[in-house]
């Protein structure tokens, strides 16, 4: 007829536990991973503010006499 | 001892790792004054002897701003961004040292938010954060997001530090608190700012955080390859089994 149910359980239950608790935590961690990704926070206006700030201290320190150029 | 403190008026010592920064060296010292006009500070750029003249630029920079205000230490060759803090350090005069970025990633405009937040909550550490509202990026393609991200919730998860941008190199310290963490510190590259900032949550010293956005570099390049993710798993093992 085949094992005895209790025999079935009883020999297969333990190795499943840390296989279910590696699971979830896979599992839990992408999640984390997406939701953290699709809240990820931008700020291009920022790189255009940082632009004309690069222009501004350039002018300033070119009447200063300090070597900015690109060359 | 608060009342001691608070007549004691504030220093802050400014250090600045650079090598091949002279494109961006007098950007992020003439933002530095424009946003921290009031306030009592140093600057200490610690140049690991560049070939491209980032010295120089500093030298003429001295002569608009003063050698008291902006000061050169510099050092034979690269050695790490560790021993480029704990130099700078040795010179610092402030009783609060920040550490940024010279490549215009961290826009100086944010000094006077870690210095607010600092004073009113009596704070050990002010850390930058861009996970956060109020905080961000720009330029980073959806490989870098997705790298960060793990990255982070990988750090979160394990080693629960309690701020929320483990990586992050945009902060301020009371000096005696950073004289403290950076002599156990050994690790390297960004992995040494996590250490950082994990150490000090775990001696318990008050740890707050300001939003700040991170706009990637203007002036040259910078690489994130297979060996930085392996490096930082190493790092993450480390911390795992050390604090």
């Amino acid at each position: 007829m085949g094992w005895p149910s209790t025999n079935f359980y009883d020999s297969t239950q333990p190795y499943l536990l840390p296989i279910y608790f590696v699971v979830s935590l896979g599992c839990y961690g992408l999640l984390m991973v997406g939701i953290g990704l699709m809240n990820f926070p931008t700020c291009p206006q920022e790189a255009l503010l940082l632009q004309k700030d690069i222009v501004e201290a350039k002018e300033y320190l070119q009447q200063k006499g300090v070597d900015v150029s690109s060359s | 001892m608060d009342g001691r403190h608070q007549k004691q008026k504030n220093k802050y010592s400014i250090i600045v790792p650079t090598y091949n920064e002279r494109l961006n060296i007098g950007l992020i010292v003439y933002l530095i004054f424009k946003h921290l006009g009031d306030a009592d500070f140093e600057i200490i750029i610690v140049d690991d002897g560049s070939p491209d003249g980032t010295q120089d630029v500093v030298k003429q920079l001295q002569q608009v701003y003063g050698e008291d205000r902006i000061l050169l230490r510099a050092r034979p060759r690269k050695l790490g961004l560790g021993t480029a803090y704990i130099h700078g350090m040795k010179h610092a005069s402030g009783n609060f040292v920040v550490i940024m970025d010279a490549d215009l990633s961290h826009h100086p405009k944010y000094l006077p938010n870690f210095i607010r937040k600092q004073s009113e909550t009596g704070a050990d550490i002010v850390t930058g954060t861009r996970y956060v509202k109020g905080g961000g990026v720009h330029g980073w393609n959806l490989m870098r997001k997705l790298t960060s991200r793990g990255a982070n919730v990988l750090a979160q998860t394990l080693l629960w530090p309690g701020v929320s941008d483990l990586t992050g190199s945009f902060r301020l310290y009371r000096k005696s608190v950073l004289e403290d963490i950076i002599s156990c510190c050994v690790s390297k590259g960004y992995v040494f700012q996590m250490e950082m900032i994990v150490r000090a949550s775990r001696k318990g010293y008050h740890i707050e955080e300001v939003p700040i956005t991170f706009v990637d570099r203007v002036f040259g390049s910078s690489k994130l390859g297979g060996s930085e993710i392996v490096e930082y798993l190493k790092g993450l093992a480390y911390l795992l089994v050390t604090t």
